[in-house]
């Protein structure tokens, strides 16, 4: 879009005329004339070509950063046995998978996080709403929650040692306290945060605590509360692999693997680990994205504003 | 490409001022070892050109069989206050790392308190790192000195040409190699066994073994060595647990054995449900003192300074029952800020700074069976281990 500035006296009497009380008589002032741009002339175009740029650079930027790596490693720049490059990792992966059934690392892991992640974010949303839709429950219940929430979940993790046996238990349970937290906040604020007129059209209808948290409550938060669960995704993958670091039952799990590769130093093992640590980490928050996406479709998503830009 | 006049004359004065700042960093290293500068030369020329010199105070008892690891075998030692400080002409901020702070550091602890560094003109700047975490930091020089054990990270940095060798031991158990008596080790819970009153070494087969390190634990080496030829490490099903957790999953009954450091084997020594099952390979330091690129290339007469302060450490403050000497322990407790009574619930350590035999080849059979380590020949010793350091400190070199 396009902005002309011009200080013409008759372009101000237009433009009082026009927009109303901004000019004061006698006194020069400046007028905005906005002409169409290229958005706005050819929207399909504008879209395209700011879709393709997005792409080039959302692909473009980590390419780029790998090349940097590779060519920095493979002329000495930097030490290739501490810094191994990506052409060294990707082969060192391929080799571990083959070799060494990381598949199943994998699949320890994931199984860790989905557990973790599922009881968490369930105990999150029962509390966020409830405590969200009640006074008297918060007023009872946040400040002690508020205050666990600050304690390092890690640090909790021998008491769940104690309580649970030194097997899977101790690792999804650290993992659900940590979901838990982010999950439990994000829906309580979202649920206080739906506008009072939205509540007071329910009541005026007569609808009861049900319909009011079916009808109103629920589909006004549900976009806020899986910004909450995307968040939650993310730290259900940073608390899976901090804790692994410490205590990896069967000895299995990509938080053990890069620990391993730490421990005996074979740097292109715990790159390796990092960066499966990284993709498990991305496909968990699309998947819950597109979960949300599905459920909450009236939820405004990334392109919307472009979009209606556009239109 | 075009490259403008003001560019090119901006590079050029940025490569004369990195020039003037390599040239400075030279000449600053080279006045800091100043008078060691004429002695390190001599060691560069290597074992067999420059004749030992002799250190006062630092006898035959100076060095012994490196092959020797009999039950009770007594370490080397030269008199009190030997060997005598050279200091380096400038004065150098050494940093070292270790992940614990206790005793069994305590040469290093207990001569900074004591001044011993000071002699040498050295300050030490002690940072809390794990031994893996700073090999890698030990090869680019960030580090100077690191405190840790004979461990897989050690081997794959030799295998791939870092510079990071071990040249000073540091410690065995003084009753290692003695069951009977409690102390470091793997513990088992007795009701492990079929007779309980009769654990049988080979019955460990299969066993759920706690380690806070998972298999790359050296310990898995002395338990090998212990119970040889009655079953391998290999047969023991190791779990990663954190070493607080230990005592209390074997109570729960989640594991079988654990490896038990000092102090926590304090937990269970009184108690009749655990025996212990072996203990550390006796008079076989299994950690010590590594040194990177900065000592082992940049800097030796550093090193060596570094090593002779260490030695006279354990020569004037840390031999025999060093628990009852005031000093030692008043400086140790304060470092470590524990309470006099409770380091001298444990035994004293026998501290070594020699480095043993074949330990690096029989480690790394160990570490190569139970997967740690993924090359199968066994990298030279002369690959991991350095002694040049401590040979001429004492004048053996």
């Amino acid at each position: 879009m396009r902005e002309t500035q011009t200080d013409d006296d008759m372009a101000l009497t237009t433009a009082a005329a026009t927009h109303g009380p901004a000019s004061v008589p006698g006194r020069a002032a400046r007028v905005s004339v906005r002409q169409p741009g290229k958005a706005e002339q050819h929207p399909q175009a504008y879209l395209r070509r700011r879709r393709a740029i997005e792409i080039t650079l959302a692909i473009g930027v980590p390419v780029a950063l790998l090349v940097l790596w590779q060519i920095a490693a493979s002329r000495g720049l930097i030490d290739r046995r501490l810094y191994p490059p990506p052409t060294d990792i990707v082969s060192e992966t391929r080799k571990q998978f083959s070799e060494q059934h990381r598949w199943h690392d994998v699949w320890v892991s994931s199984r860790r996080m989905l557990w973790g992640y599922g009881f968490g974010a369930a105990a999150g949303l029962l509390f966020g709403y409830v405590m969200g839709m009640s006074r008297l429950l918060r007023a009872s219940l946040e400040p002690t929650l508020n205050a666990l929430y600050t304690v390092p979940k890690l640090a909790i993790l021998p008491l769940f040692l104690l309580i649970l046996g030194f097997g899977e238990e101790p690792v999804i349970a650290v993992i659900g306290v940590t979901v838990f937290f982010f999950v439990w906040i994000q829906s309580m604020a979202s649920v206080m945060a739906v506008p009072d007129g939205y509540r007071e059209a329910a009541s005026s209808f007569g609808a009861n605590r049900w319909q009011m948290f079916r009808h109103v409550l629920l589909p006004a938060s549900l976009p806020q509360v899986f910004v909450g669960l995307r968040v939650a995704a993310g730290v259900a993958v940073l608390t899976l692999i901090g804790v692994e670091f410490v205590f990896a039952p069967g000895e299995a799990g990509i938080g053990y693997v890069i620990n391993q590769g730490r421990q005996v130093l074979l740097p292109k093992q715990t790159y390796m680990g990092i960066i499966i640590a990284a993709v498990m980490g991305v496909i968990f928050i699309t998947i819950v994205k597109v979960i949300g996406r599905l459920v909450a479709p009236w939820a405004p998503h990334e392109r919307a504003g472009e979009q209606g830009m556009a239109r | 490409m075009k490259i403008s006049t003001r560019g090119r004359r901006r590079n050029a004065s940025v490569l004369a001022a990195a020039g003037i700042a390599v040239l400075l960093l030279v000449a600053s290293s080279g006045a800091a070892v100043g008078e060691e500068a004429s002695h390190s030369a001599t060691a560069h020329a290597g074992p067999g050109f420059a004749p030992a010199v002799a250190v006062a105070g630092c006898g035959d008892n100076a060095v012994t069989d490196s092959a020797d690891i009999s039950v009770g075998r007594k370490p080397a030692r030269c008199d009190t206050d030997a060997p005598a400080p050279k200091p380096l002409a400038q004065p150098v901020t050494l940093t070292v790392s270790s992940n614990f702070k206790l005793e069994f550091i305590a040469p290093l602890l207990v001569g900074d308190a004591l001044g011993e560094f000071k002699k040498e003109n050295i300050d030490i700047n002690l940072v809390n790192v794990t031994f893996s975490d700073a090999v890698p930091q030990l090869a680019s020089g960030q580090i100077d000195v690191a405190v840790g054990g004979i461990e897989g990270a050690l081997f794959n940095a030799a295998r791939q040409g870092l510079p990071v060798k071990m040249v000073l031991g540091n410690y065995y158990p003084p009753d290692a190699g003695k069951p009977s008596v409690p102390q470091t080790g793997m513990w088992c819970r007795r009701d492990a066994f079929k007779n309980p009153n009769r654990p049988k070494p080979a019955e460990l087969k299969g066993k759920k073994v706690g380690s806070a390190v998972g298999k790359a634990s050296v310990s898995f080496y002395y338990v090998q060595q212990e119970l040889r030829g009655k079953f391998k490490a290999t047969d023991l099903d190791i779990q990663t647990i954190p070493s607080t957790d230990m005592v209390q999953a074997m109570k729960n009954q989640a594991i079988d054995c654990a490896i038990l450091l000092d102090p926590l084997w304090l937990q269970v020594a009184n108690d009749p449900s655990f025996v212990l099952v072996a203990t550390q390979t006796p008079g076989e330091p299994l950690g010590g003192y590594f040194y990177g690129k900065s000592l082992l290339k940049d800097r030796p007469a550093v090193g060596r300074a570094f090593a002779r302060a260490m030695i006279r450490t354990i020569n004037t403050e840390l031999t025999g029952n060093y628990h009852q000497n005031q000093q030692t322990m008043d400086a140790l407790s304060n470092a470590i800020n524990q309470p006099v009574a409770n380091i001298q619930r444990t035994p004293p350590l026998q501290f070594d700074w020699e480095i043993r035999k074949g330990t690096a080849e029989r480690v790394q059979r160990v570490f190569i069976d139970l997967g740690v380590l993924t090359f199968q020949k066994p990298v030279p010793e002369n690959k991991v281990f350095d002694r040049s350091f401590y040979l001429k400190a004492v004048g053996k070199d």
